[in-house]
């Protein structure tokens, strides 16, 4: 389970964003908010990321232990944004690889990933070469790899065409549901907000 | 987050104090306190003798002259180029045209320049005597001439190619974080030509980008040596120069008057700056002036056709230079008249072999040690602030002090206290005094790049759970792996190019191909001389060849390795 106990982010002194919340696995919390509200800079500080031009108060709990003083690559809290941010010098099998715990059999695992999602023989392939579609598959793939505790989406659809965006929502979702983690996911988009199920806040405050 | 500050305090020190610190150190003997020849008694007296010697105000008129109208030809130049470029969207060839010329040598640009200018020169020859009608060289004062034209001409020409690739990155970083381009099309919109709205919309969002670094020219600029020692007259020289022949000489007393006319040095370099502010603002007032597009389009019709002549005027006379020098260097038998030597010879450069191992070890060795350690000190310090964007920008700023106060001034002093404290070290002494000039040029090439990378590529990464260190070296590292490699290699051909570090640092005892050129150019065989400066052409280029082959070449490729 994931836990914001009583946060609050400041900026320049003055407090930006309030949350109080739980996300039970499995879960979705999604906040909505327009351009500028904070809920950016949430996702940021429960990843580990806050610009030192904010500071936050509060606890984030997650499974029990208390992260909010762990290093982002100890929080075991995985990140999605709207682009796929796949890393551009290696190839999707290496891009999948990058964070992946499991070190024996990796070729196979990674091969048996892209099967799962039609992307089957596209390893040595580079980002570049791929379709914005296939490019969030690896991405998602990536994430999954890592084997997260939490997932964190950043207004992951926002960037795709209309037609990619409805079948690739669709399946990214569908993924995140199977992994039983808590996901956090911070959009504009009311469509977005509408196809998962789970607690709404929405952010009203500018910064 | 935890910042690790350590790294950019010790960055900026070791930048800084050698800087501040040697410009107090010349302070104290121009007021007549010098303990260690016995001068404990504050006194004006030293100033009053220069203001009174021969030639000083002179010297004066000439230092701040031949920097202000430089720096303004260059500046003026590298605008035309900028707004016709622009124009046509040839900025990134322009740019890649002129790094070249970027990474020549002051030294080497100022032989190569003489040759071509001097009355025996190739210029003179193409011309002879068909044209002028000399069948014996004319007996002009050039290119030593005494109003300093062909120096003034000369650091133009040197700082051309720096002023406009300071240009061209700004404008790209302008570029992508502002609506230039819908600036510019409503400009167009509104009458305006393209070359019009570059100057009048344009120019006063990149300007103020490039204001800094232009101060930094000017000061440099004013307290050059090389161009002025090689290209300008001699009775009365720059201050700078005058300065160097105070501090060279063997009677002690005249470290004293050095002091003087490095706070002389310092007050002229306030002075240059003072009088390019006022060019600013009268710059700014006939800007405003144009803005009306029948006006405007009208004033800046004619440039249009300059530009490209203008152009192949400047590289033309690069090209000449550079294939000048090249002649000479296997020049036998060259009487004047003949546009090419009338046989070869290897002998130049076999002479030259024999004396030119030390110092061609030396300056490889300080320059690709020092090159190295500004990289990694400054490879660390963009790491530990990566999350503090405020610390980092304290840095870029702190890091122009050196910049902004004369070279001579605190390398004199900076050399003074090093060599005292590392006495047993000269080549200690050296090594520092050229870090403290090298580190700002290393940390400027790869800031903005550095700023560039995707922040969210970085989170991505560490919540995929890679360390600080796994980020840097499988993903940062293969993606800044050129500009890491450009770093490196400016930083090593700045070194190579330092003449005064090494002199002032080693007391004289350290010899590279710089201080050798710089030596003999003051008298030596202009064919020797010419070798000397096409090594000292060929080091950066080599090091730049060498550094492009293993970014591009995929040396330092990333990916992590499957099992």
């Amino acid at each position: 389970m994931l836990e914001l106990q009583n946060v609050k982010i400041y900026q320049n002194g003055k407090v930006i964003l309030s949350v109080n919340e739980q996300v039970e696995p499995g879960q979705f919390l999604t906040i909505m908010g327009r351009s500028g509200s904070g809920k950016s800079t949430l996702l940021n500080w429960i990843a580990g990321q806050l610009s030192s031009d904010f500071n936050a108060k509060g606890s984030l709990i997650l499974n029990g232990k208390r992260l909010d003083n762990v290093a982002t690559e100890r929080r075991q809290i995985g990140l999605m944004y709207q682009d796929a941010l796949l890393f551009p010098h290696m190839t999707v099998e290496q891009n999948i690889a990058f964070g992946m715990k499991q070190q024996m059999n990796k070729k196979q695992i990674i091969h048996d990933y892209l099967q799962s999602v039609d992307l089957e023989g596209l390893g040595e392939r580079m980002p570049d070469s791929l379709s914005g579609g296939q490019q969030s598959r690896v991405s998602l793939l990536r994430l999954m790899a890592s084997e997260p505790k939490a997932i964190l989406l950043d207004e992951p659809f926002s960037n795709l065409d209309e037609e990619v965006k409805i079948t690739t929502r669709q399946f990214v979702l569908d993924q995140l549901k199977q992994t039983s983690v808590p996901v956090v996911m911070v959009t504009h988009d009311k469509e977005d907000a509408n196809a998962v199920s789970g607690k709404l806040i929405s952010l009203n405050s500018s910064c | 987050m935890t910042i690790n500050k350590w790294p950019a305090v010790l960055l900026c020190s070791l930048i800084i104090l050698p800087a501040l610190g040697g410009s107090i150190a010349v302070v104290l003997p121009a007021f007549g306190y010098l303990p260690a020849l016995e001068q404990t008694q504050f006194t004006f007296s030293i100033f009053n003798q220069l203001f009174s010697s021969q030639g000083f105000y002179s010297s004066v008129r000439l230092t701040i002259m031949s920097s202000v109208f430089s720096i303004l030809i260059a500046v003026i130049t590298s605008l035309i180029f900028a707004a016709y470029y622009y124009e046509k969207r040839k900025l990134a060839s322009l740019s890649t045209s002129l790094r070249p010329l970027l990474v020549l040598p002051h030294a080497a640009a100022a032989i190569a320049i003489g040759f071509v200018l001097a009355p025996s020169g190739i210029l003179i020859r193409m011309l002879s005597p068909d044209v002028t009608g000399f069948v014996l060289p004319p007996s002009w004062a050039i290119p030593n001439d005494g109003f300093g034209l062909v120096m003034t001409l000369s650091l133009a020409l040197k700082e051309i190619p720096f002023i406009m690739l300071l240009m061209v990155s700004v404008i790209y970083q302008v570029q992508r974080t502002s609506l230039f381009n819908q600036y510019v099309s409503a400009a167009q919109s509104l009458g305006y030509s393209a070359f019009s709205s570059f100057i009048l919309i344009l120019w006063p969002q990149i300007y103020p980008l490039i204001r800094l670094p232009i101060f930094a020219v000017l000061v440099y600029t004013s307290a050059s040596i090389e161009i002025p020692l090689i290209l300008g007259p001699s009775s009365p020289s720059t201050i700078a120069i005058t300065l160097l022949t105070s501090l060279n000489d063997v009677d002690l007393q005249q470290r004293l008057t050095a002091s003087a006319l490095a706070v002389v040095q310092i007050l002229v370099s306030v002075v240059s700056i003072f009088i390019w502010i006022v060019i600013e603002k009268l710059g700014e007032k006939s800007r405003l002036m144009l803005a009306h597009p029948n006006k405007a389009n009208t004033i800046f019709a004619p440039i249009k056709y300059i530009v490209r002549l203008l152009f192949f005027i400047i590289v033309g006379f690069m090209l000449i230079a550079f294939f000048g020098i090249c002649l000479l260097s296997i020049a036998g038998h060259w009487p004047f008249k003949s546009v090419l030597p009338l046989n070869f010879t290897l002998q130049n450069w076999m002479s030259a072999i024999h004396s030119i191992q030390t110092p061609l070890f030396n300056g490889l060795w300080i320059g690709l040690t020092v090159a190295l350690v500004c990289l990694g000190l400054c490879v660390t310090t963009l790491e530990a602030t990566s999350s503090s964007i405020k610390l980092r920008a304290l840095v870029t700023k702190l890091i122009y002090v050196p910049l902004l106060i004369p070279m001579v001034v605190f390398m004199f002093g900076a050399s003074f206290i090093v060599t005292l404290y590392f006495e047993f070290s000269p080549i200690f002494s050296v090594l520092l005094l050229h870090f403290v000039v090298v580190a700002p040029y290393v940390w400027i090439a790869l800031v903005q790049q550095y700023e560039d990378l995707d922040p969210r590529l970085i989170s991505v990464a560490k919540t995929l759970g890679a360390s600080q260190m796994k980020v840097f070296v499988e993903v940062k590292l293969p993606l800044l792996k050129q500009t890491f490699a450009v770093a490196f290699a400016l930083g090593a051909s700045i070194s190579f190019s330092q003449y005064l570090p090494t002199l002032l640092g080693g007391s004289g005892n350290i010899d590279t191909i710089t201080t050798e050129a710089v030596a003999l150019a003051s008298g030596g065989s202009r064919r020797l001389i010419s070798v000397y400066s096409l090594i000292q052409i060929i080091m950066p280029m080599v090091v730049f060849s060498i550094a492009n082959l293993i970014s591009g070449r995929g040396l330092l490729r990333g990916g992590n390795k499957l099992a």
